[in-house]
């Protein structure tokens, strides 16, 4: 493979892993970003194809290889750039981080902006500059999901009481 | 903004296929998204180790959740008067059906054809055979620089003009 197709290949295969995947959905309607103020994906969150103003940011990464600490004993973290810090670490809603190895497809995914319970820290999100990754597939993600639109109804609830 | 989504989810499929990495590690082609401004076209492909000269072909991708027909064609249509549009391209020209559902892509040839279609062969999935095959055509209409009449990619039922 020569060094042009290294240029171009992840990132175009990681980008259609990634919206194959969150289409497989029929409750997900997504945006493509084309700057570089947010994440790569912005998806909104439906409810009976209606939008609910949910949203759950996805960057992406490609690579012609596995993430590089996969091997490791106590699991897998890699390391966000100094852009993608500055880009989320105020962000206010959930963000992941998809990772993929392009010539197997295989995915992984780690949070970026982790949408946490309301009685650890209230509802807010923690930034993780060292995302911690895992296996990413159909199940992983409806998981995703089901967590980002938990957060949302807690922070719905905490609204009401204040 | 569901069917938005499912062209989404189709151009994305397309990519994949497209760019598969084959035994020799590299992939056999480099597509380019032209956008929502020229509706009739969507990608422009680029041929990987074409050699020196830029070889390429044009594609229209129509994605569809409604499956096959009963006897195995995909639900995908083409207006007439866009099939002629493209199909007048001195260069190759092919339309892309994907299954949204299944997740495969099929290709067929344009060249010729001067009437629209509601439904394409499963013939020619886009695979690692027929992507060898595509390859070694789009190489060869542009070695010959003739016209684009030949290929392979054909549906068997369309009557060629």
């Amino acid at each position: 493979m020569n060094n042009n197709t290294k240029d171009w290949l992840p990132w175009l295969r990681g980008e259609s892993l990634a919206i194959v995947l969150v289409t497989r959905r029929d409750d997900i309607a997504l945006e493509r970003r084309r700057d570089t103020l947010g994440p790569d994906l912005l998806l909104h969150l439906l409810k009976g194809k209606r939008p609910t103003g949910r949203l759950l940011g996805v960057e992406i990464r490609g690579s012609l290889e596995d993430p590089p600490c996969r091997k490791r004993p106590k699991g897998c973290a890699v390391e966000l750039s100094a852009k993608e810090r500055a880009r989320f670490a105020d962000a206010p809603f959930p963000v992941c981080l998809f990772f993929f190895n392009v010539k197997t497809d295989d995915g992984y995914f780690g949070w970026i902006c982790e949408p946490l319970p309301v009685a650890d820290r209230g509802v807010s999100v923690v930034f993780h500059p060292h995302p911690a990754l895992q296996p990413l597939d159909d199940g992983q993600f409806d998981r995703i999901v089901e967590r980002v639109h938990a957060w949302y109804d807690a922070r719905k609830t905490a609204t009401v009481k204040a | 903004m569901l069917n938005d989504i499912c062209g989404e989810r189709g151009e994305s499929i397309v990519k994949l296929r497209l760019t598969e990495v084959q035994h020799d590690g590299r992939p056999l082609f480099r597509p380019h998204f032209f956008g929502d401004k020229w509706p009739d076209l969507d990608f422009f492909v680029r041929l990987e180790g074409g050699g020196p000269q830029t070889s390429f072909f044009l594609v229209q991708v129509r994605s569809t959740r409604r499956g096959t027909t009963r006897d195995g064609r995909l639900r995908v249509a083409f207006k007439r008067e866009a099939v002629i549009r493209l199909a007048s391209f001195a260069v190759p020209v092919y339309f892309i059906g994907v299954d949204a559902i299944e997740e495969r892509a099929y290709i067929v040839a344009l060249a010729d054809r001067t009437t629209g279609f509601s439904s394409i062969t499963t013939a020619f999935p886009l695979d690692a055979v027929n992507r060898q095959a595509l390859w070694e055509e789009v190489r060869d209409f542009w070695i010959r620089q003739d016209t684009f009449s030949k290929s392979v990619f054909f549906d068997p039922t369309w009557v060629r003009g």
